[in-house]
């Protein structure tokens, strides 16, 4: 397995046969820049879930104010 | 009694499908701030998000009584909203067959696919990463679709086959959106962390 090839397992997040995940698992023991792709991987997960958690979203008076407004234009219709 | 505020149990679902009211509320509450947060994650700005979680749930309401469970009543909800924000963007789940990111990947690597320019160190990146304007700027720089998968992977958690029921793509073309979003990031981050290899 190539470095490029484990890029791309990693990148799309591929379904590997066992056979296949374990000679990726061995690639990225041995090789350094995989291995820092790797983590780099883990790392945009890890950011992309503090910046939605910290979030540009709604205050909690500005949610419910939003709920309440969706609430009363739905329940109009029954 | 329990099992009926169960928002993914048959009964709670049943009554949704019936349009009661006090479940259709236990709904909204339950999922309007992530549409928001999901609509954000696409793109748009803080306003036009609102707009579109209330268009979302309007249109839910008319759909409902369609419903007939092949899909959680979540992906339900955020299929309704990335098919509005798709179609707000006229981008629709088209997939582009080239991508200039699949050419800088592609630089990275010598014929035999070794790397030439190995990755930045994690530490750098790690920093870069979590510093919320550098990653902001280079999050706005992904096309909506990536972006939609990227988020719905990551942060909504959702399996493939949702976010393809979602996005109305095929596994094949989610692992593309997922590599361009992933690599698109990345190499964003790289450059913002001041690395140079």
């Amino acid at each position: 397995m190539s470095c490029k090839e484990v890029v791309e397992n990693l990148g799309s997040g591929k379904e590997l046969s066992h056979m296949g995940k374990l000679k990726q698992m061995a690639h990225l023991f041995m090789c350094g820049p995989c291995s820092r792709y790797w983590g780099h991987m883990r790392a945009l997960r890890g950011a992309v879930r503090k910046y939605f958690s910290d979030g540009p979203s709604l205050t909690d008076a500005e949610s419910k104010s939003l709920e309440d407004r969706i609430i009363a234009r739905l329940l109009g219709k029954t | 009694m329990a099992e009926a505020w169960d928002v993914s149990s048959a009964g709670f679902i049943k009554k949704v499908v019936a349009q009661d009211a006090a479940s259709i509320e236990r709904l909204v509450r339950a999922y309007t701030r992530h549409l928001h947060n999901a609509a954000v994650g696409m793109g748009f700005d803080p306003e036009t998000a609102k707009e579109m979680v209330q268009d979302t749930w309007i249109t839910f309401y008319e759909k409902v009584p369609a419903f007939e469970g092949r899909s959680s009543v979540r992906t339900f909800i955020f299929a309704i909203l990335y098919r509005k924000g798709l179609e707000k963007c006229r981008e629709l789940a088209k997939l582009r067959k080239h991508d200039p990111v699949d050419d800088v990947v592609a630089a990275r690597f010598d014929l035999r696919g070794h790397w030439v320019r190995p990755p930045a160190s994690p530490e750098e990146f790690v920093l870069a990463a979590e510093t919320s304007e550098k990653f902001h700027a280079c999050l706005e720089k992904l096309p909506l679709t990536q972006r939609a998968a990227f988020t719905l992977k990551e942060v909504d958690d959702l399996e493939s086959e949702e976010i393809c029921n979602t996005l109305g793509i095929t596994v094949t073309n989610l692992g593309v959106l997922l590599y361009r979003a992933r690599n698109r990031l990345r190499e964003c981050l790289e450059v913002k962390s001041g690395w140079k290899s």
